[in-house]
C-alpha cells in the first residue's frame, strides 16, 4: 500500500521507473505482522541498497545490507534532545542517555557493559539539542544478543536509586569538566543563556547547574515515559545479513514496545528578529583564543539550503588569494574562519560565520572583511566549470563516505532525522546543476542580510564585559 | 560520545604507529561531511559526588563466536624493487573509487641533529605550505581542491617522514603531477614560511591558557615526561618546541637543507593501494626512479633509554590551577627492564590488558573502571592502558599508564584507590574466569573489526616501519594465538617477572588541592612529591623556550 501511494506522488518518469522496480522488489519480501517496507534504494552509486521499513508501533527501522566486513552497527535515534525540556528540568535528555546504560527490570546493573564487551562490542550515546543516539557496533554474528539487550532498556529502563544519584554526580562532574572549568565554554553558557533567552536552546544540553543538581526521580521517569516511545525512535541497522530475517528480529525484540510521544505545546525555536538583530552578545573570560559567531537567523530549513551554504563556502574559499581562512590569516584578522548552517537543529538551523580571533585581532575588523568578501562571492557567476569543481568534491566525499559500512549507516541516519529521506546524494546533483547566478545571488542577499545578523562572543580579559558581570547585568534587566 | 577528554589523552598517548596530522590538504568537507558535524554533547563513563555504589555481580559469562566460519580475505601485494634502494608495494582493491600513495622515507626525525627539531617540523609542513613547482601554496591548495585530491606530510612515531597521497582512481595522473613537484621542485617560499611560523606561534600562545582539558592533557604529559625521563630528556621537551625562541632559529636555509636529506630514494618504501591497474604502477616507478639516490640513511640519535633507579617510591608531580574545581591525573608505572616482546607475550599482555581497562562497554566492568567510577563514582572517565614500546623506537622500556578525574576535595581518596587498584593487579595478577572472559572478548572483539583497504596499508606501513613484511593470514593467526591463552599460571607469571624486574612509578596532577591536602599527599606511604608547581610558572617557562 504505501508502495503504490509513493508512486502516485511520483512525477519524473524515471523515478516511477526506478520505484515500480523496487516495489516489484518488495512483494518478495515476506513482512512481519503490521510492518510495511516504506522505500528502499542507495544513496550513493555503487553501495548497497538500504530498505526503510515501519513497524506497526510506529518505529521506523532502517537496514543496510553490507556483507564487506563480520561487523554490524545499530543506531538508534530519538527525538529526545534537550529541546523536550522546560526551566526547571534542564539537562534530562542527557542525564537519561546516562540512565540507559544502567539497570532495567529485567537485567541487573552492570548488565550491558557485561554483555557489550563479552561479545566483543563497543558501545556510546551522544545527547544534543534535537537528539538522543545510541549506538553499538558488534560482531554480525552476535545481532540476536544485542537486539535484546537494546530492546530491555528501551522498554525495561529501571530508574532507581541508588544508580539514579550516583549517575547524577556524573553528570555534575561532566558539568564541571566541560563547561565550568573551561572559560570559553563557561563564558558561552552565559551568552548563551542572554542571546537566546525564551527559546530552547537558551540552555545547555548538559542542563543548568542547579536544575541538574535538584533533579527528581519522578522528572527523569516522565521524561522516559513521554519520549521514549517507538514513534519517536528510528532504528539503523547495518551489516553481513540478510534484511528479511534481520527485521523479523527486530521485530521479536522491539515490536512489543509500547507508548506514544507526548505532544508538546508549539515553541518559537528563535527569537523574533526585531529582538536580536543587530545586537552584540559578547564577554570576556581568561583565554587566550576568542570565538566569536556572527549568527543569521532562517526559516528555511531545507537541504537545499544546506547545499547552498557549502556552495556559497566554495565560493568564499575559492581566490587567488588562497581560501578564505588563509587570506585572513595572511592579513592578521583571525586564525580561524568557517561558515556553516546549523544543521543538526531541526526547527532552528541559522546560517553561521565562526571566527577565532587572537588577543591581538579585533572582530570589528574580520567582520567587516568577511561581509566584503561575501559580497563578492555572491556577485561571481556560477560557471559550469564552478559547478564541475562542485560536483568533483561531491564525489570524493561520496567515496569517502562509501567506504565504510558505519560511515553509510551514519550517512543514512543523519539524512533521515532531519530531512525524512536519505536520497540526498541525487537531490545535491540536481541543486548544483541547476543553479543559475541569479538564484545563487538571489539567496545568498536573503540568507545573509546584515541587518538581521547578532553576533555572540567571548574575548580575551579586557576587550569586554567580564562574563560575570554580563550574567549578573543580564539578571538585573 | 564517550567521554571526550578521555578519547583525546588515549589518542594522544596510544601507541599509534603513525602521525598523519602535521600538514593535510584536503577537499573541504562539503556535502556530507558538513552533515556529520555532531555537536557532540556526550555520555559520560564517570562520575562524581558522595554516593557509594555497589554492582551486583553479573554471572552471565561471554560466548565465543565461532570466527572460524568467517573467510578471512588474505592481503595480496606485489612488490617492485627500484634501483638504488626502494620498493613499491601495489595492493588492489576493486571496491571503491580511490588510490593512495604512501611514500615512507627512511629518513626523518633521527637522522637529523636532534638541535634542529623545530626546523624538522617546519620542513615536513613547508612542502605542501611552501609551495610547489609553478604554484605558491594558495594556486597549489587551490588546485588540490578543485580536483578532489588529498595530500598529507608527516612524521610518524618512529621518526619516518611520510607524504600520503589521495584521488579518485581518474585524477590520479594530476596526484602524481603533485607530488614529483612536491618532491623534485618545493619552493619552500619565504612569506609562506612567516605564515606558518605565525600560525604556529598562535597555536603555541593557544595552549597556555591551559583553559580545557585537552590542553591541560599537554601539560601533564610534559611534566610525567620530566619525572620520569629528566627535563633535559627529548620527550620532556616536546612543547617548547614552538616557543617564540625556537620558532625564531627555523630559517629558509635549514628547511631546504634537511629537504635535500629527507628525499631519498635509499630506504624508500612506496605502498600504491585502491583500484589500481598495471598503468599506476609504472607511473609510480618511472616517479620513484627519479628521486635522488642518496648515501643510506643512518640515525644520529635516539631518544635516551629509561635509567632504572632504586627509589621505587611513587614520585609525584602537582600542578596548581586555582579555577580548577576538579582534577586530571595520570599514574604510570614503566618497566624499564621489559626487554622486546615476543608474540605470545604480546597476547598475554593483550588479555591482561583488557582485565585491568577494557575497550569495551561505556559505563565499565573492567577494573580500573571499575573502582574508580563505578563502585567508588569519583572519577568522571578512567581509563588505562599497556603500551610495551614506550619509547620507539627503543622498545626496551613499557608502561602502564592510568588516566583519571578527581574532584579536588576526594583526591586523597583517588590517588590511595588507584595506586591500591594498581597493586592488587600486579601483585595478584589475574582470575582464572577473567581470563577466560577476556580471552573470549578479545576473541570477539576481532569479529567486530572494519577494515577497508586503506586500514589494511596501515598495518602494512606498520609492518614496513618494524621492518617485517605481514603475514598473510595475520587476523587466523592473531585469533589462534589468543584461543590457546588458557594457562592462568603462564599469564600471571609474565605480569609478575615484569614487576620484579623494576618500575619506576610516577603520579603527576593539574587541579587545585589545598595546602592540606599536599601535606596529606606528601604523609602518604612510599610516596615523594617531587614538585609541587603552579600552572602559571609553568606558562612563564615555556613562553621563554622551556627548561634551561
Amino acid at each position: 500500500m504505501i508502495c503504490s501511494s509513493k508512486l502516485r506522488l511520483l512525477t519524473d518518469g524515471l523515478a516511477l521507473l526506478t520505484a515500480a522496480f523496487s516495489c516489484a522488489a518488495f512483494a518478495a519480501l515476506n513482512l512481519p505482522a503490521g510492518a510495511s517496507l516504506i522505500t528502499t534504494g542507495s544513496a550513493i552509486e555503487g553501495t548497497p541498497n538500504v530498505y526503510k521499513f515501519k513497524l506497526a508501533n510506529g518505529m521506523k527501522v532502517l537496514i543496510l545490507p553490507d556483507s564487506r566486513n563480520p561487523l554490524a552497527t545499530l543506531r538508534i535515534k530519538l527525538d529526545a534532545g534537550s529541546n523536550r525540556e522546560k526551566p526547571g528540568t534542564t539537562g534530562l535528555a542527557h542525564f537519561f542517555e546516562h540512565m540507559m546504560f544502567r539497570k532495567t527490570q529485567v537485567s541487573t546493573e552492570g548488565h550491558y557493559d557485561r554483555i557489550l564487551s563479552g561479545v566483543g562490542g563497543r558501545g556510546n550515546a551522544a545527547t544534543s539539542t534535537d537528539y538522543v543516539v545510541y549506538e553499538s557496533s558488534f560482531p554480525g554474528p552476535a545481532l540476536d544478543k544485542l537486539l535484546e539487550l537494546e530492546s530491555q532498556r528501551f522498554k525495561f529502563l529501571d530508574v532507581q536509586d541508588p544508580y539514579y544519584t550516583t549517575e547524577k554526580g556524573a553528570v555534575i562532574s561532566e558539568r564541571r569538566l566541560r563547561y565550568e572549568n573551561d572559560p570559553l565554554q563557561r563564558g558561552m553558557e552565559i551568552i548563551r543563556k542572554e542571546a537566546y533567552k525564551g527559546t530552547p536552546y537558551e540552555w545547555l544540553t548538559i542542563g543548568k547547574k542547579q536544575d541538574v543538581e535538584l533533579m527528581s526521580l519522578e522528572d527523569a521517569r516522565a521524561f522516559y515515559r513521554d519520549f521514549y516511545t517507538p514513534d519517536n525512535a528510528q532504528l539503523f541497522l547495518g551489516g553481513p545479513f540478510n534484511v528479511e530475517t534481520a527485521l523479523r528480529k527486530i521485530n521479536d525484540t522491539f515490536g512489543d514496545w509500547s507508548g506514544t510521544v507526548k505532544s508538546q505545546p508549539k515553541r518559537n525555536a528563535d527569537r523574533p528578529e526585531s529582538e536580536t538583530a543587530g545586537r552584540k552578545y559578547v564577554c570576556s573570560e581568561s583565554v587566550f583564543e576568542e570565538q566569536h559567531s556572527l549568527i543569521f537567523p532562517s526559516n528555511d530549513n531545507s537541504f537545499r539550503s544546506s547545499v547552498m551554504t557549502q556552495i556559497l563556502l566554495q565560493r568564499l574559499n575559492d581566490h587567488p588569494d588562497g581560501t578564505m581562512q588563509r587570506r585572513m590569516t595572511k592579513q592578521k584578522l583571525a586564525t580561524y574562519f568557517t561558515l556553516y548552517k546549523t544543521t543538526w537543529q531541526k526547527n532552528s538551523q541559522p546560517y553561521v560565520a565562526w571566527f577565532k580571533l587572537n588577543k591581538q585581532q579585533n572582530f570589528a575588523s574580520a567582520s567587516e572583511y568577511f561581509f566584503k568578501e561575501l559580497r563578492t562571492a555572491l556577485n561571481r557567476p556560477i560557471t559550469p566549470e564552478v559547478k564541475k569543481i562542485l560536483l568533483k568534491q561531491q564525489e570524493v566525499e561520496e567515496a569517502e563516505v562509501a567506504q565504510k559500512m558505519t560511515s553509510l549507516v551514519e550517512f543514512y541516519e543523519w539524512n533521515e532525522f532531519f530531512y525524512g529521506d536519505f536520497k540526498v546524494s541525487a537531490q545535491t546533483k540536481k541543486i548544483i546543476d541547476t543553479l543559475t547566478s541569479r538564484e545563487f545571488q538571489s539567496w545568498g542577499r536573503q540568507a545573509f542580510s546584515d541587518i538581521k545578523a547578532f553576533q555572540i562572543g567571548v574575548t580575551a580579559p579586557g576587550k569586554a564585559t567580564p562574563c560575570v558581570e554580563f550574567e549578573k547585568n543580564s539578571a538585573q534587566k | 560520545m564517550k567521554v571526550f577528554n578521555m578519547l583525546v589523552i588515549q589518542k594522544h598517548f596510544n601507541n599509534t604507529k603513525r602521525l598523519r596530522s602535521l600538514s593535510r590538504l584536503a577537499s573541504p568537507c562539503l556535502f556530507i561531511a558538513a552533515s556529520f558535524s555532531l555537536p557532540g554533547f556526550a555520555q559520560s563513563t564517570g562520575s562524581s559526588g558522595a554516593l557509594a555504589n555497589q554492582r551486583p555481580a553479573v554471572m552471565s559469562k561471554p560466548v565465543p563466536l565461532n570466527w572460524r566460519s568467517i573467510t578471512w580475505p588474505s592481503l595480496n601485494y606485489n612488490r617492485f624493487a627500484v634501483d638504488g634502494g626502494a620498493a613499491l608495494y601495489s595492493i588492489f582493491a576493486e571496491t571503491g573509487k580511490k588510490i593512495r600513495l604512501d611514500l615512507l622515507f627512511e629518513s626523518g626525525v633521527y637522522s637529523i641533529p636532534r638541535t634542529l627539531r623545530t626546523n624538522l617540523s617546519a620542513t615536513v609542513d613547508m612542502f605542501l605550505q611552501g609551495g610547489a613547482g609553478s604554484r605558491n601554496y594558495e594556486e597549489l591548495q587551490k588546485y588540490l581542491v578543485d580536483n578532489g585530491i588529498q595530500v598529507s606530510t608527516s612524521t610518524t612515531s618512529v621518526g619516518q617522514f611520510l607524504i600520503s597521497i589521495e584521488a579518485l582512481s581518474p585524477d590520479f595522473p594530476l596526484a602524481m603531477a603533485t607530488l614529483e613537484d612536491m618532491m623534485l621542485r618545493p619552493r619552500f617560499d619565504r612569506d609562506a614560511l612567516e605564515i606558518w611560523k605565525m600560525e604556529q606561534f598562535d597555536s603555541f600562545q593557544g595552549l597556555l591558557d591551559g583553559g580545557n582539558a585537552r590542553k591541560q592533557t599537554r601539560f601533564i604529559e610534559q611534566e610525567a615526561m620530566r619525572l620520569t625521563f629528566g627535563p633535559e630528556h627529548y620527550f620532556s621537551q616536546s612543547l617548547a618546541r614552538n616557543s617564540k625562541p625556537e620558532l625564531d632559529k627555523v630559517s629558509q636555509e635549514k628547511i631546504r637543507q634537511i629537504a635535500g636529506q629527507l628525499i631519498n630514494r635509499a630506504g624508500l618504501n612506496a605502498v600504491l593501494s585502491g583500484n589500481i591497474n598495471t598503468k599506476h604502477e609504472q607511473t609510480v616507478l618511472q616517479l620513484l626512479r627519479k628521486l635522488p639516490r642518496l648515501t643510506p640513511v643512518t640515525y644520529s640519535w635516539l631518544p635516551e633509554r629509561l635509567k632504572r633507579t632504586e627509589n621505587n617510591k611513587l614520585r609525584m608531580t602537582i600542578i596548581r590551577k586555582p579555577d580548577l574545581s576538579q582534577a586530571t591525573l595520570t599514574l604510570r608505572y614503566y618497566l624499564p627492564n621489559i626487554g622486546k616482546l615476543n608474540r605470545v607475550e604480546r597476547t598475554r599482555m593483550t588479555i591482561l590488558r583488557e582485565v585491568f581497562s577494557s575497550s569495551g562497554g561505556v559505563i565499565g566492568n573492567d577494573r580500573f573502571s571499575k573502582a574508580m567510577r563505578s563502585d567508588s563514582g569519583i572519577s568522571y572517565g578512567p581509563y588505562a592502558s599497556f603500551d610495551p614500546e614506550a619509547i620507539e623506537p627503543n622498545t626496551n622500556v613499557g608502561v602502564w599508564r592510568m588516566n583519571f578525574q578527581s574532584p579536588n576535595e576526594r583526591l586523597i581518596e583517588a590517588v590511595k584507590l588507584a595506586t591500591k587498584t594498581w597493586q592488587t593487579f600486579a601483585n595478584r595478577g589475574i582470575t582464572q574466569e577473567e581470563l577466560d572472559n577476556a580471552r573470549t572478548s578479545r576473541i570477539n572483539t576481532t569479529l567486530a573489526t572494519e577494515q577497508t583497504v586503506f586500514d589494511k596499508v596501515d598495518e602494512f606501513l606498520d609492518d614496513l616501519q618494524a621492518r617485517a613484511l605481514p603475514n598473510s593470514l595475520g587476523i587466523e593467526s592473531a585469533l589462534v594465538r589468543l584461543e590457546q591463552e588458557k594457562n592462568l599460571a603462564a599469564v600471571n607469571d609474565l605480569l609478575f617477572s615484569q614487576i620484579k624486574a623494576g618500575t619506576t612509578p610516577v603520579l603527576v596532577m593539574m587541579g587545585y588541592p589545598n595546602d592540606a591536602t599536599i601535606k596529606e599527599l606528601r604523609a602518604l606511604e612510599n610516596v615523594e612529591v617531587s614538585k609541587v608547581v603552579d600552572f602559571e610558572d609553568l606558562v612563564k617557562e615555556l613562553s621563554d623556550g622551556g627548561p634551561k
